[in-house]
């Protein structure tokens, strides 16, 4: 990896002054151990001493961000009459890759919830509130080399961890779940640049695999002849399904998600109405207006994303469901409309799930993406 | 030109970075989605599904002037990069 010289870069850019300024204003010590009188709990604890199966970028993302972690009341226990004074995270061997340090201003505020996992919210508010432990403050994260052919398990306590130690304790009330909110934001160097830490860390990330079957249909000019998709590990209850329709870079158009049942194995042949090798595959129940926008830079590509929660309900698993794209184009034929390839899923039964994660790539939203069952392997530390 | 996704936002990391045409290029993707896409100029999008440790490898890099990553779920898992000719 480039690290070695990424790292003299940041240094360069940040100067001794807010190197010295960064360290005065550093409220964490990652290295810092335990008080006395706290004790470790782990979540989930079959992970205190071995990895999770993934990686994730939570707080310690390069990128600005709100999330929410919820934890369910069975995986923590009984905590009453315990404080939680703080809390931390730690690197995954697997991911072979180097963490590059630097800064970040991090927020946390945890909270005791009634809400569970698998009736999480995508609006923040709906899943915790009232009384919480904060940790508030610029962390500065060490350079850390990529773990070698024969690594050792990183500990809690060491430079591969980080540690948030809160200014605010919350006392539990106990039998209720906790909601782990952060909001990451840059610091800028002395140059006005933001830096740019990339800490992964240990992470639990199921895998789901609905099946997904693509019905054709699409008459969009594309390299793709299935350019319509959906994150599939997003199909389940409780998690926000993210829809997209990528395509060749063009204008900027409106794009349309449509979710709707099935309109026969042949589906309706719109070549008569002035769109040729276009066929609609649904009647649809809802729609959603987004807009195919070139990406940013050069912009090989235009994207168009929509994500629709799905609440944990049986209900949403008893019928097959489709989903196509109508992309608004006048000059495109004589309708006007293109179809993109449709596709059609059917969602698994409801489950619990003892966390899940809610995202958003603004840290000023007020909802984010719902990620079921996803959560960083957490050391809760408790006086 | 300055990039407007640097590298150092992004989900995706990659190895070397620019990347070399005619060399092997490690890209690590860390983010929600199960399957990523790859464009090289104008050609075809091409998909890949990153291992269980986000990895995947493109070897070797093909001849062209741009290479994009995408993961199709906004900004954060989008990058873009020149790729570099050693001759």
């Amino acid at each position: 990896m480039r690290a070695p010289h990424r790292v003299a870069f940041i240094r360069r850019r940040i100067g001794w002054v807010g190197l010295v300024l960064g360290a005065l204003a550093t409220p964490l010590a990652a290295q810092s151990g335990r008080g006395n009188n706290s004790w470790p709990m782990h979540v989930p604890a079959q992970f205190a001493d071995a990895d999770a199966s993934g990686v994730a970028l939570w707080a310690l993302a390069p990128f600005e961000a709100r999330r929410q972690v919820l934890l369910s009341a069975v995986s923590l226990g009984d905590l009453s009459g315990q404080q939680l004074v703080g809390l931390a995270v730690r690197r995954n061997l697997a991911v072979g890759m180097d963490a590059v340090g630097g800064r970040l201003h991090v927020r946390i505020e945890v909270s005791e919830t009634s809400v569970e996992p698998r009736d999480a919210s995508p609006r923040f508010r709906d899943n915790g509130s009232g009384r919480h432990g904060t940790f508030d403050g610029i962390i500065s994260l060490p350079d850390r080399p990529a773990f070698g052919d024969d690594p050792v398990q990183p500990g809690w306590d060491g430079d591969d961890a980080v540690r948030f130690e809160f200014s605010r304790p919350l006392a539990l009330r106990g039998g209720l779940g906790l909601c782990i909110e952060s909001v990451t934001t840059q610091v800028l160097d002395a140059n006005g640049e933001p830096e740019r830490p990339y800490w992964p860390i240990d992470a639990v990330i199921p895998r789901f695999a609905p099946v997904v079957q693509d019905l054709g249909g699409n008459c969009l000019q594309s390299d793709d002849p299935m350019p319509a998709g959906v994150a599939s590990n997003t199909l389940v209850p409780g998690s926000t399904a993210r829809f997209h329709l990528s395509t060749p870079a063009g204008p900027a158009r409106t794009a349309v998600l449509n979710l709707g049942l099935g309109l026969g194995s042949q589906g309706f042949d719109l070549s008569g109405l002035g769109a040729p090798g276009c066929i609609s595959h649904l009647v649809a129940l809802s729609q959603w207006n987004q807009v195919l926008a070139p990406l940013p830079a050069p912009g090989r590509r235009n994207l168009a994303t929509s994500d629709l929660w799905l609440p944990n309900v049986a209900a949403l698993s008893l019928l097959p469901l489709r989903v196509q794209w109508l992309v608004l184009d006048s000059q495109a034929n004589d309708l006007g409309v293109q179809t993109s390839n449709a596709f059609e899923f059917r969602l698994p039964l409801p489950i619990d799930r003892p966390a899940t994660w809610i995202e958003s790539t603004d840290p000023r939203a007020s909802s984010g993406q719902i990620l079921a069952g996803r959560q960083p392997v957490f050391e809760l530390i408790l006086r | 030109m300055k990039p407007l996704v640097p590298a150092e936002s992004s989900r995706f990391r990659i190895d070397p970075d620019p990347p070399v045409a005619g060399r092997s290029l490690s890209v690590t993707y860390i983010g929600p989605a199960e399957e990523v896409e790859y464009q090289i100029d104008d050609g075809t999008a091409v998909r890949v599904r990153p291992d269980e440790n986000g990895r995947f490898r493109i070897d070797p890099v093909p001849t062209g002037d741009e290479i994009m990553f995408s993961d199709r779920l906004g900004v954060p898992g989008y990058l873009h990069s020149d790729i570099v000719e050693v001759h």
